[in-house]
């Protein structure tokens, strides 16, 4: 019952959204698959639980463009895990990213709102 | 490299996954989860790890290489897994395509092939016979006039400006023993020509110089020239042959140069020569036995380059006139009533630049024949591998369901199936090239047992191959994939619930008529082997025939002869046309184990007996089907096998000597004792018996009164 509720309450992704928000994540400092999600979650309020079936394509992709780099190191927890660092490439794409979502956001909102 | 580093790639998204996983589990514990449920939580939020894993590979753009090579082991274990059904396929491909490929090869190299020499076209012989080797007096009835001597060939040479060049070139050919350095003395083929036959036919050296007039005048140094594969086999290619000095019957020669390869003479012959020699040097070798220096002895065809325009006809006449005026000149030819056949003599020009023509003309018919039975034999590779692969889809219908059910896509689905079916090609493929060329090789040896230059080339062409590998391939794709594509459209629910189960025991209708298909075409090149060997059989039997019955024997061949016929057409021809009807009432009605009733009922019916059959088939059907149905069945079952009532006395001993009960009874004891051959020999045995027992009869009548 609870798992129904909780599933409920997150959102759904708008497509293309979440390669910004790794960005978005990223941009505060350089970090792995498990943190993205967890960033993600906590940012968000524990709405958006981000799915490891989207995440790492999405983390693999966003290597493939060049907008991220990729790196093996040790974690907090003195844990290995491949950490990912914003590329200059990837903070264009996460600034125009961004412009794109403003204005779809106000577009949509004027149309919420128009009488 | 790219693919190892593709592993690489591999094992660290396995490495990020775990990672991701361990620092979950932490976290949890480190919340105060106990280690196991904090795992399986973990596991959980995680979701699928292959699917994701998938999922994430396939952002690299590997995926399709990845999933190919998973079908190709899926698909090697597939046919690892069932030996018999690959090795069938493999050889039955093997067989098809190899066998192909070899008569084609040898139809290209023999029939499609012309003379590796300059503007063929032009190129004539005077003489259109084969007539070997030495003559002194006239060759053919007809006055067809094919070998000449070599003071008529300079007359011809000199009377006829038609010709560009006329050159001659020994009819026969010799076995001499060549010697070279101290390596031992090798037997070798040659052929004595004029000093311009290699610039009559346009062909250039492949090293040094090949002959020229000065070569051919006597009292010249004696030069020869090495063919191509001689060159390479016998003196290993070694270029400093050339101007070197070899020893024929202890003559020595200068090597003059190479031939090109492919250049065999002007004319493919079992054996081709492996050097030429000027015909100035034949006085060099043959001494007193010259045929050279004398004047009527024949022993050359002349071969021309005619100029461009040449009218071939009337140089035709005019070198017939230039041959009977030369044979009126001379005594051998005219003395002792040779006078009267001067005036039939006559010469045809043959086109030369086909030169391979003899050889075309004598295999053309057997190639011909040939060619269609190996592209029978294809359509049956091809017939077979389809039955097998759709027996084999049918059998594996509730495995593609449940991959299916499991979540496979259709496409997946038939891309694994697709690439069994291709890689079986495939496989069949590389074993049909080794049984083309060892093919062509062997049937090659089998057309030219002494040749050691052979001079048509075993290699299979490119072209042939391709063909043939292509049109099993296309079997393999098109009966391997439509089933596929068919099952993969049924609802795979419907198929592990066995709707469909009762039909997977009995074969489909493509598949029944693959089967008829099969037998059909195998029919086609049975007999086409018997006609093949017709003249061989006939030879054969008339022989034994002569030896059994003596003078008698052509008249008991006959009669052997019309007894196979009459059975054939009789019994067999009325049991065919009837199990055809039958068949047909069979398949309409939908009686289960159709095929199996067929035969049966072709069997009853040779034994006179296939009415019986169509009693509890009828009673079936009563059974089962609607009572139309049935009364038409019956009433189709009545017509079918009251049939050969009237189709017997039609064919039946017909054109035989011998009462047809005899034949009758022959057959029936035949087939009883002998199966399907006793039917022949059992009707053969007895009316050769009755004949015998009439010529006894006879025989003894004909003694009493003496």
């Amino acid at each position: 019952m609870t798992a129904k509720n909780k599933y409920q309450n997150r959102i759904e992704l708008l497509q293309g959204t979440l390669d910004m928000l790794i960005l978005k994540t990223l941009q505060w400092g350089e970090q792995h698959g498990y943190g993205i999600s967890q960033a993600i979650r906590v940012n968000s309020g524990e709405v958006l639980q981000v799915e490891t079936g989207s995440l790492y394509p999405a983390l693999h992709r966003l290597e493939r463009q060049g907008w991220v780099n990729a790196e093996w190191k040790k974690s907090e927890s003195n844990q290995r895990a491949k950490f990912y660092k914003i590329t200059k490439l990837g903070k264009a794409q996460l600034a125009s990213d961004y412009e794109r979502w403003g204005k779809m956001v106000a577009t949509i909102e004027g149309i919420m709102t128009a009488k | 490299m790219r693919w190892f580093r593709f592993l690489q790639r591999k094992s660290d998204l396995a490495a990020e996954i775990e990672s991701h996983l361990n620092m979950a589990i932490a976290e949890r514990v480190a919340r105060g989860q106990s280690p196991e449920d904090a795992r399986k939580s973990a596991i959980h939020e995680f979701g699928n790890v292959p699917m994701v894993a998938d999922a994430t590979r396939d952002q690299w753009g590997w995926l399709r290489l990845e999933l190919l090579i998973q079908d190709l082991r899926y698909a090697l274990r597939q046919l690892r897994k069932e030996p018999g059904f690959t090795l069938t396929v493999v050889i039955t491909l093997a067989l098809g395509i190899g066998a192909n490929t070899a008569i084609f090869t040898l139809v290209q190299g023999i029939l499609l092939r012309s003379l590796p020499v300059n503007d063929p076209s032009r190129l004539y012989r005077i003489g259109d016979k084969n007539d070997c080797c030495y003559y002194n007096n006239y060759q053919n009835d007809n006055g067809d006039f094919d070998l000449f001597s070599y003071d008529l060939y300079l007359h011809l040479k000199q009377a006829a400006p038609e010709f560009e060049q006329l050159a001659a070139v020994e009819a026969g050919g010799n076995g001499f023993s060549v010697r070279h350095g101290a390596e031992p003395a090798r037997p070798m083929r040659s052929e004595y020509v004029s000093g311009n036959y290699f610039s009559t036919l346009g062909v250039g050296p492949y090293a040094g110089r090949l002959f020229n007039e000065n070569d051919d005048t006597p009292g010249a140094a004696p030069t020869l020239v090495l063919s191509y594969k001689t060159w390479q086999s016998d003196f290993a290619a070694d270029p400093a042959i050339i101007g070197s000095t070899v020893y024929v019957e202890l003559h020595p020669f200068v090597v003059a140069g190479i031939a090109p390869p492919g250049f065999f003479g002007d004319r493919v012959i079992s054996n081709p020569p492996d050097f030429w020699m000027p015909l100035a040097s034949e006085p060099v070798l043959e001494g007193a036995n010259s045929a050279l220096k004398g004047v009527d002895e024949l022993w050359l065809y002349p071969i021309g380059r005619v100029r461009p325009g040449v009218n071939i006809a009337a140089l035709q006449t005019k070198l017939s006139v230039i041959l009977r005026q030369w044979l009126a000149t001379r005594p051998a030819y005219s003395d002792r009533g040779g006078t009267a056949l001067i005036p039939r003599q006559h010469v045809i020009l043959a086109p030369a630049g086909g030169g391979i023509q003899r050889l075309q003309q004598q295999t053309g018919a057997g190639l011909r024949l040939m060619m269609i039975l190996s592209t029978v034999v294809l359509l049956i590779a091809c017939a077979n591998i389809a039955n097998l692969l759709l027996a084999r889809c049918t059998a594996r219908r509730s495995d593609i369901a449940v991959r299916m059910a499991l979540g496979a896509s259709r496409r997946r689905v038939i891309r694994q199936i697709l690439t069994e079916s291709v890689l079986l090609s495939l496989i069949g493929g590389i074993a049909g090239l080794a049984i083309a060329y060892a093919g062509s090789h062997m049937m090659l040896t089998l057309a030219f047992p002494a040749a050691k230059n052979m001079p048509v080339q075993a290699l299979p062409s490119p072209a042939v191959l391709a063909f043939a590998f292509l049109v099993s391939l296309f079997t393999g794709v098109v009966f391997g994939t439509a089933p596929a594509w068919l099952s993969s459209h049924a609802q795979p629910a419907d198929v592990l619930r066995g709707v469909n189960r009762s039909t997977g025991d009995r074969s489909s209708i493509p598949q029944r008529a693959l089967i008829v298909l099969q037998v059909a075409l195998s029919m086609v090149l049975l007999a086409g082997a018997l006609l093949a060997n017709a003249q061989a059989a006939y030879d054969l039997t008339r022989s034994l025939a002569n030896r059994l019955f003596g003078q008698r024997g052509p008249e008991f061949q006959e009669l052997v002869g019309r007894t196979i016929r009459s059975v054939t057409s009789g019994i067999l021809g009325v049991a065919l046309i009837q199990t055809a009807l039958a068949a047909l009432g069979f398949l309409l009605v939908g009686l289960p184990g159709a095929s199996l009733w067929i035969v049966i009922f072709l069997f009853g019916a040779i034994l006179q007996a296939g009415g019986l059959v169509f009693i509890p088939a009828v009673i079936y059907v009563f059974a089962v089907a609607s009572t139309t149905r049935a009364v038409i069945f019956l009433i189709w079952c009545v017509i079918v096998g009251t049939l050969d009532n009237f189709l017997k006395p039609m064919l039946l001993g017909r054109g035989v000597a011998v009462p047809m009960a005899i034949i009758f009874v022959g057959v029936l004891g035949g087939f009883i004792s002998m199966g399907i051959v006793g039917l022949f020999i059992g009707a053969v045995v007895l009316s050769v018996a009755y004949k015998l027992f009439l010529v006894w009869l006879k025989g003894a009548a004909a003694e009493l009164p003496a």
